[in-house]
């Protein structure tokens, strides 16, 4: 989604955002399974 | 030629992301949506990466978008894979029309909690 907007805003910055969230949303999905998965954060 | 090679790789991407979340809204279970979603939207972002890189045409624009491909389909299965193995030993229901089901001995050491929603055999 933000490949589209660094597109439409000729912008290139917003790859970064891109790659930013990316990280983020897959650092919140480990420590969310792995708060799930044990019942406490290791 | 550059927009529109970008403009095709924009709608191959966003075409992907449909299938996804038609995927994730028509699949009976957990794991089959998760399956649903991950492959084809870790598939959709990474052409449209490629369609930011088609359409900027520089170096260091490339490298990054080559770079975020590369992070989607390295972190996409492991955290599919982490998800489903979260919710398998939390005892989320499976769809009823699963035949196979191998880690049901494998883990049978720790009983699955049974959900109070579902009615059990």
């Amino acid at each position: 989604m933000m490949a589209a907007y660094a597109i439409m805003t000729h912008q290139p910055v917003f790859l970064d955002v891109a790659i930013l969230l990316a990280l983020i949303a897959f650092l919140g999905t480990v420590a969310f399974a792995l708060y799930v998965g044990k019942g406490r954060i290791p | 030629m550059n927009g529109g090679l970008s403009a095709v790789l924009v709608i191959l991407g966003a075409a992907f992301m449909l299938v996804a979340a038609i995927g994730v809204v028509r699949m009976p279970d957990l794991l089959t949506r998760m399956h649903a979603s991950t492959k084809a939207g870790a598939l959709g972002g990474g052409l449209l990466l490629l369609a930011v890189a088609v359409h900027f045409g520089e170096l260091g624009i490339t490298s990054r978008a080559v770079a975020g491909v590369a992070f989607t389909i390295l972190t996409a299965p492991v955290a599919a894979h982490m998800i489903g193995r979260a919710a398998y030993l939390t005892g989320v229901p499976l769809w009823e029309g699963t035949i196979v089901d191998e880690l049901r001995e494998r883990y049978s050491a720790r009983p699955r909690t049974p959900n109070p929603a579902t009615p059990q055999e």
